[in-house]
């Protein structure tokens, strides 16, 4: 050992002072103060847990409801595709015209299928195809 | 249930004269040091878990309580004005009374009073606190070689200061 260390040594013989009673009441009052007793705790926490159960049961039927209550989708509207007014709509004779005519009589077929004929001449030369004849 | 409470008080009766002694550093007398070394030990205790080396902590914590008083000035006033209304000043003693070495002792206070604040702080974490350099080094933010030389350069002329009493 230097005389340095021993020097050291003869300084740590000193003690320091003790700190006044009043500073350890005034610790032991403000950390009583900063945390409620163990037994409170205890009592509080069920509680603290039940409540935490009860938000996250909220959060999940609000996000279960959200999900489930959606609205139904609507077909997507067709921009340009307007039916057309029923004035305009000409059915074509189907093969039970054809047949009931046939039965009538052949001149009754004969006048069918002129008229069918007709309709077909005026939509190929491009008029009016819905126009009346 | 009572366990906490007497793991502060044993911590308190440990190093509370330590601290107390580190307070003292910054504080103009034994009653704003108390008051310091009160909050700071609050804070250390209430953080304590999350501390890596809790002496060095509790150390740090005095430290910045001392600096925040310091720059706030206001409780330092107030206190040394009580102070000096409430206790004579021989009794703002740093250590403990010795009968056989109380002039030592004050000769050593008045020479503490002399040195660097750095220089003294280090004397004191290391003498009285019984911190290792690396310690000293976290509670005053340098480097462990910066803390040795404070130290060592405090001890020599603080011993040159006490010379008929150096061995």
């Amino acid at each position: 050992m230097n005389d340095l260390e021993k020097f050291e040594e003869s300084l740590r013989a000193l003690k320091p002072r003790r700190p006044d009673s009043e500073a350890a009441e005034r610790i032991q009052t403000h950390l009583r103060e900063q945390r409620p007793p163990p037994a409170a705790r205890k009592r509080l926490a069920p509680l603290a847990w039940a409540a935490a159960a009860l938000a996250a049961c909220v959060l999940i039927s609000v996000l279960v409801r959200s999900v489930t209550q959606t609205p139904p989708r609507q077909p997507p509207l067709r921009t340009g595709s307007v039916p057309l007014p029923l004035r305009h709509v000409r059915l074509e004779p189907t093969l039970r015209v054809y047949r009931m005519a046939l039965a009538r009589s052949p001149e009754a077929l004969d006048a069918l299928l002129l008229e069918q004929a007709k309709t077909t001449l005026v939509r190929t030369r491009g008029s009016d195809i819905l126009s009346p004849i | 249930m009572e366990k906490p409470q007497a793991d502060w008080t044993d911590w308190f009766n440990c190093h509370g004269p330590r601290l107390l002694l580190f307070a003292r550093q910054w504080a103009g007398g034994h009653a704003q040091a108390q008051d310091i070394m009160q909050e700071a030990f609050m804070r250390f205790w209430q953080a304590r878990d999350r501390a890596r080396d809790p002496a060095a902590y509790m150390y740090a914590c005095v430290r910045k309580c001392a600096l925040e008083s310091r720059r706030s000035g206001r409780r330092r006033e107030r206190r040394e004005q009580a102070a000096i209304r409430e206790r004579p000043a021989y009794v703002e003693a740093a250590f403990e009374a010795l009968p056989e070495k109380d002039e030592f002792r004050r000769s050593v206070e008045a020479a503490l009073e002399r040195l660097p604040e750095e220089q003294r702080q280090a004397l004191v974490l290391k003498i009285w606190g019984e911190l290792t350099l690396e310690q000293i080094g976290q509670v005053m933010e340098v480097s462990p070689n910066t803390a040795a030389s404070r130290f060592r350069y405090g001890l020599t002329v603080l011993r040159r200061e006490l010379k008929e009493w150096a061995p």
